[in-house]
């Protein structure tokens, strides 16, 4: 369990993150231009679907929800299929459904190291994110697709790849894989 | 052989044997400087585990260390790179933890690899693991799933049971991966030193590592070093003493030789006063250092100061040394006072020789040895250096005037007893306030720096320690398992708000039986096979992926149970603050945090059944530990007074003579107490050392004030020359900034005048000897 969770937060980061890039579309397409635009990021919500594909189960598992991340450093998602749960970061504690004690994000070394380059990203700091990831961009503006590598070995136990693809200011697409085969497709919805 | 020659042979054959005996110091003496040597050694286990627990435990050997200053990135990076900077020395440093990762990995893998012994379970039957996989598969259907793979190796949650005790201790904060304040104001780095946090010499080698460590981590920024935690406070207290002293101990210096060149307007008797002191301190620190493995700083420092009054004897020699006479004559006249003084003195801080503080005993042979080496240097040493002296005609005057202010006193003897009388009455009225038990009133700590470190262990979200558990028992499983019975009944105690919150070693390491228990109950390979299939009926599982949980459960069933030895390191550590062994028995703490009902601990404690566990409030316990130590010295001492007036009685030959010294002297002492509570100083164990100082100070100059019999032609001016360095020394220290050193100098300053104002009151007129020869 304590693997899994910087998975789905790294997709959350990367959901807020690419929307807001979204808005940056005209401009040349590096990653500094795309880190530029994330200081402008404001209140934001979508909603998605995910399809998690786990090797120890004989069929898919399908899921549903919407998040929302609130600057400088809220991110909520709520989960509402197949049931009902609220995942919150606040800072550095996370707090599940309506617990009041959160649990502190130091806990989880690939958390951590996600929020980290969260947080990077969000204050446009380039050399905090490739101090974390390796990045590569290809594609244009008009149809992209970046591929985070993790660089920590504590993140790589837990996450091997985060691909991100969108078409100009539409994010299409979040794959990630983990060790042991497991991997998931999340759907930003439009 | 002239006189003068003689006393130049006399003068280099003691040079050399001075010599001698500091090439013997720099070879056996071993300065150890543990604080500790002043903290109690005997006493029940319970006492004593409190003591090492305290003292040795873990806690005191973590140094709190806080950056602040600059940008939260600068700081996170100087934590970054003091960490592998320190794990150099990794003889002198145990544990470097900033909350990075390298923290936590080494137990995480231990934790899991044994969850099944380590975390408690109550069923394996279908229904129970049933709802787990329910559990397991809501959670790999949540954004969290993806990672959750390792869930399928063990489903029932063992692992995070068995994470669960690591979590209650929050600890800091964390961003960026390393640990900050709860303002985010500093960055926090907790390092373990191996020596005992109370080892000055390798505290002041740990702090100074971290912060050249941190000097060569932070160049050419606006970054700061914060350091809490008991080593760093050792080393501050340490350093506060010995620069007070130092300061002190000049001061001190110049106004004795200012009022000795005054009295005796020449140097030679000057510097041949230092004779006897320096003679008396190098046999008395040889002594020490070959009786004793370690002589302490604090023996060397508050030992020097106690012989310090060797400074007297040669005074009474040489004042009373007449016109035409040769010194070795008077030396003879006043020897009997002079041994007799001595003797009394020696006998009061021999009584500290058979206390049970070490430093105590160390202090007593120390002082004793170094008194009875300057008296015999004063009488007889002495006159061989300097053969002859003659007097400045002002020391008549002074002794005239000497004669006039006891004849002054001595119609004044009612108000010793008036004095005396309402100082009992004070003191009777205060009870037990006249006692200060305070450990910290020991404690030459500077308040700022206890302060800080206090706030930095909140940070840490160390426990403070105020209340406790001691679990005694005759061995580790014998605690251990005492511990996990008396489990129910701290639970209990916290739903009924009597605390809230325990921490106990049972919880990461339980008892060779709850786990052989545990074990028990695991379902075999082939159940538990069987057992999944029917529980995972309807559920999406792949059977094949639990053979990992399969394996670790049967894996589980046949180990051989944890102990304490094959702890991982990170752990044992967490451990060895709340397990001990001390002389033989196993002790086991359990710390209590907000205690509100401590009667009704005690209460459910005695109804719980579980034997010998002892409820501990700290402070109390300590308190009166110390307490008691200062009832047997005060018995001792007593003793002493009774040993004391035995040889003054056949010295004198007189019991009302006896008498006369010593009841002036008790009523000095009375008033000095009463003075000292007065002024709001408890009275400590180093103040009832003080007060035996007092006594030997104030026999010498009762001896030489008033007609014994003793000596022919005495000098009425002598004592009072005497009482007028003590008190300047001893004054002088009043004014320390360290209140130990404080209430010390206050204390000797004040009783040596009282006891020299009273002893005068009550000292018998000079009969036919006459002054002066």
């Amino acid at each position: 369990m304590i693997s899994g969770m910087p998975r789905w937060v790294a997709r959350v980061l990367w959901v807020s993150m690419i929307s807001s890039m979204a808005q940056a579309a005209e401009r040349p397409w590096t990653l500094s231009s795309l880190l530029q635009t994330l200081r402008h990021t404001t209140s934001h919500k979508v909603r998605f679907t995910e399809t998690n594909h786990i090797a120890g189960l004989k069929r898919p598992l399908h899921l549903r929800g919407a998040l929302r991340y609130t600057p400088p450093s809220t991110l909520v998602m709520a989960q509402s299929v197949p049931h009902k749960a609220v995942y919150r970061i606040v800072g550095d504690r996370l707090y599940v459904n309506h617990a009041t004690r959160g649990v502190s994000v130091s806990r989880y070394p690939g958390l951590v190291a996600i929020v980290s380059g969260f947080e990077g990203l969000l204050s446009g700091n380039q050399a905090l994110l490739t101090h974390d990831f390796a990045v590569t961009l290809s594609g244009d503006a008009g149809a992209w697709r970046l591929v985070l590598h993790p660089r920590l070995a504590e993140l790589r136990r837990a996450v091997t790849t985060v691909t991100v693809t969108g078409r100009g200011g539409q994010l299409v697409e979040i794959t990630t894989h983990a060790p042991r085969g497991d991997f998931s497709v999340m759907h930003i919805l439009p | 052989m002239t006189p003068t020659q003689r006393a130049r042979v006399v003068v280099l054959v003691w040079l050399g044997v001075m010599g001698v005996l500091v090439l013997g110091l720099m070879r056996e003496a071993r300065l150890g400087g543990s604080l500790t040597a002043f903290l109690p050694r005997s006493g029940s286990i319970v006492q004593r585990a409190l003591v090492q627990g305290l003292h040795k435990g873990e806690a005191a050997r973590l140094l709190l260390v806080s950056i602040t200053g600059a940008t939260a990135a600068a700081r996170e990076r100087a934590s970054a790179a003091l960490v592998p900077l320190l794990h150099r020395h990794s003889r002198c440093f145990t544990l470097i933890a900033n909350g990075g990762h390298g923290t936590t990995r080494g137990f995480t893998r231990f934790l899991f690899r044994h969850r099944y012994l380590l975390a408690p379970r109550t069923s394996w039957s279908v229904a129970a693991l049933h709802a787990d996989l329910e559990r397991a598969l809501a959670v790999l259907a949540s954004p969290a799933g993806l990672g959750a793979g390792r869930m399928l190796a063990d489903p029932t949650g063992a692992f995070m049971a068995s994470v669960k005790p690591w979590l209650r201790n929050t600890g800091p904060a964390t961003q960026d991966g390393v640990w900050v304040s709860r303002h985010h104001k500093a960055a926090l780095l907790l390092v373990e030193t191996r020596q005992s946090g109370f080892s000055v010499a390798a505290q002041r080698r740990a702090v100074a590592l971290v912060r050249q460590a941190f000097a060569q981590v932070a160049a050419k920024t606006t970054l700061h070093l914060e350091l809490g935690g008991t080593g760093a406070i050792t080393v501050a207290a340490n350093d506060r003493v010995a620069r007070n002293a130092q300061v002190l101990t000049i001061i001190d210096v110049l106004l004795v030789a200012a009022i000795l060149l005054f009295v005796y307007r020449s140097w030679p008797p000057l510097v041949a006063s230092l004779v006897p002191l320096v003679t008396g301190g190098l046999t008395a620190a040889l002594t020490a250092a070959l009786l004793f493995t370690h002589l302490t700083v604090t023996t060397l420092g508050f030992g020097t100061m106690l012989i310090g009054v060797a400074m007297d004897y040669p005074a009474y020699v040489l004042l009373h040394t007449g016109r035409s006479e040769h010194v070795a004559a008077a030396a003879r006249r006043v020897g009997p006072a002079l041994m007799l003084a001595m003797a009394a003195m020696v006998i009061g801080f021999a009584t500290m020789t058979v206390s049970h503080l070490a430093g105590l005993v160390q202090l007593g042979v120390f002082a004793s040895v170094g008194l009875v080496a300057a008296a015999l240097a004063a009488r007889f040493l002495l006159p061989l250096m300097m053969p002859t002296w003659t007097q400045g005609s002002s020391l008549a005057v002074f002794d005239q005037r000497a004669h006039v202010a006891m004849g002054v006193l001595r119609r004044g003897g009612w108000v010793v007893i008036v004095a005396c009388i309402a100082a009992v009455l004070f003191l009777a009225a205060e009870g037990r306030r006249v006692w200060d038990n305070h450990v910290s009133a020991l404690s030459p700590a500077p308040p700022a720096l206890m302060r800080q470190t206090g706030a930095l262990a909140r940070e840490f979200g160390v426990p403070g320690l105020s209340s406790l558990l001691v679990i005694v028992g005759s061995n580790r499983q014998v605690v251990l398992a005492r511990s996990a019975a008396l489990v129910p009944t701290l639970v209990q105690l916290r739903k009924a708000g009597a605390l809230t919150g325990f921490d106990l070693a049972e919880r990461y390491l339980p008892s060779a039986a709850v786990q052989r228990r545990r074990q028990r109950a695991l379902p075999t390979r082939a159940q538990l096979a069987a057992r999944l299939r029917v529980a995972s009926r309807g559920l999406p599982f792949r059977l094949r992926s639990f053979r990992p949980f399969l394996r670790a459960v049967h894996a589980a069933r046949v180990a051989p149970v944890l102990t304490y030895a094959a702890l991982p390191p990170a752990i044992r550590a967490r451990i060895a603050a709340l397990l001990t062994t001390i002389h033989g028995h196993s002790v086991a703490f359990v710390h209590l945090t907000g205690v509100r009902k401590p009667a009704a601990i005690v209460r459910a404690l005695a109804q719980s059944g579980v034997k010998d566990v002892h409820f501990v409030k700290v402070k109390r316990a300590v308190g009166r530990l110390l307490g008691r130590y200062r009832n047997a010295l005060l018995w001792h001492s007593a003793w002493a007074v009774l040993f004391i007036a035995l040889v003054l009685t056949w010295g004198l030959r007189s019991f009302v003579g006896t008498l006369r010294l010593l009841l002036p002297m008790g009523a000095a002492v009375l008033v000095t107490c009463a003075f000292l509570v007065l002024i709001g100083h408890g009275l400590t164990l180093l103040n009832v050392v003080a007060l035996l100082l007092i006594v030997g100070l104030g026999m010498g100059y009762a001896l030489f004030l008033g007609d014994n019999g003793l000596i022919h032609g005495r000098r009425a001016v002598a004592p009072w020359v005497c009482a007028a360095t003590t008190m300047t020394g001893f004054g002088v220290m009043a004014f320390a900034q360290v209140p130990l050193l404080q209430s010390v100098g206050l204390t000797v300053s004040v009783g040596a005048l009282l006891a020299l104002l009273f002893t005068a009151a009550w000292s018998r007129p000079d009969g036919n000897s006459g002054s002066g020869v």
